[in-house]
């Protein structure tokens, strides 16, 4: 694997054209070598990247016909097991309280408006990946997105409904599951690869760990949540 | 032509392919770099490596070349290109067509070219 931090080229350049590239879908093994292309050509001619290529972004836009991953693998793809993860995740935590209380499941109106906020951000990073070169855009939309989530969250507590605890807790199970199984499927890690090293392999520990994070991660909240007081 | 003569970019863009194919041509492989430096050598002038780079992947992506990584013995890593049969093909043919077009220009920018119309000389004002 092809470290962005070990480039002889300014970092800032080398990020920036690295996210331009991998917001295109450009694949990892087309991004190392265009990398290490524009390295040699910057150290034979003893110019900076920016003389040479122009600024980061510019130059990974000129770049058309660099292969892309194929349509399986896109970003979109990429996050929709995440999402589906999450969901079950944010589902499987109020069950988790409503059956420890004896009750059913409540939705308060605070956690359907920060639903909704989640999904409109990843949307707009879904459907807008060029905004990952954007920093100040970016900044904006995610701490819109968390402030307006926690808002609600905290302030509009009322429920709007309820449904029984098995459904739901069904419901989380079968998402938590599902993502797990789909990453399983779907997931290439797509390495940007230094062309002059060997291909990398990555461990199958690793693999598992990263295609299960989601339901891993949701045994262990539950795991803490069983230390607060049951609401 | 002196070897640091800047043509416009225009002009450059029309003929840049079949002259970076020129050039590999004329060699068993090259790389980036070198190929710039035997423009500018051969008279076209500098051409940046964010110019030559996107050509390069798009011959690369039509199969005009072949590519292969080689370390650098004290240096930096190198993208060799080899130009391919189908290379040579297409630069022979695109030669003969710019030749024949470039003939045919300058043939009419002459300024003592035959057959250009009069009219398009400036006209003496009417008497009134």
């Amino acid at each position: 694997m092809l470290d962005p931090t070990k480039t002889t080229l300014p970092k800032k350049w080398a990020f920036e054209f690295m996210l331009a590239l991998r917001s295109r879908d450009v694949t990892g093994t087309a991004i190392g070598d265009a990398l290490r292309q524009a390295e040699a050509f910057c150290a034979d001619s003893g110019q900076s990247p920016e003389e040479a290529f122009g600024p980061a972004g510019a130059y990974a836009d000129s770049l058309t016909d660099l292969p892309t991953v194929t349509g399986g693998q896109t970003l979109t793809t990429r996050l929709a097991p995440s999402a589906l993860g999450l969901f079950g995740l944010l589902l499987a935590l109020p069950t988790f309280d409503a059956w420890r209380a004896g009750r059913a499941v409540e939705f308060p109106l605070g956690g359907l408006i920060a639903l909704v906020v989640v999904l409109m951000a990843v949307a707009v990073l879904v459907l807008q990946p060029r905004i990952y070169r954007r920093r100040g855009s970016l900044l904006v939309l995610l701490s819109f997105a968390f402030l307006a989530a926690t808002a609600a969250q905290a302030f509009l507590r009322q429920p709007i409904g309820s449904l029984p605890v098995l459904p739901c807790a069904l419901a989380a199970a079968g998402a938590l599951i599902g993502s797990g199984l789909w990453q399983m499927r779907v997931l290439d890690p797509d390495l940007i690869v230094d062309p002059l090293a060997p291909a990398p392999r990555p461990s199958r520990a690793f693999h598992l760990l990263t295609c299960w994070l989601m339901p891993i991660g949701t045994v262990l909240v539950l795991g803490i949540a069983m230390l607060a007081p049951v609401r | 032509m002196s070897a640091t003569t800047t043509w416009p970019g225009d002009w450059l863009r029309g003929v840049l392919e079949m002259a970076v194919l020129r050039v590999l041509a004329n060699e068993p492989a090259s790389y980036g770099y070198a190929i710039s430096v035997a423009l500018e050598r051969h008279g076209l002038g500098a051409v940046k490596g964010g110019t030559l780079y996107p050509l390069l992947a798009r011959l690369e992506q039509a199969a005009y070349v072949q590519t292969r990584w080689e370390a650098g013995d004290g240096g930096p890593g190198r993208k060799y290109y080899t130009i391919t049969d189908s290379g040579r093909s297409h630069l022979s043919s695109t030669s003969a067509a710019w030749c024949e077009f470039a003939q045919t220009t300058a043939s009419f920018l002459r300024e003592d070219a035959p057959g250009i119309p009069a009219a398009s000389r400036p006209t003496a004002a009417p008497s009134r």
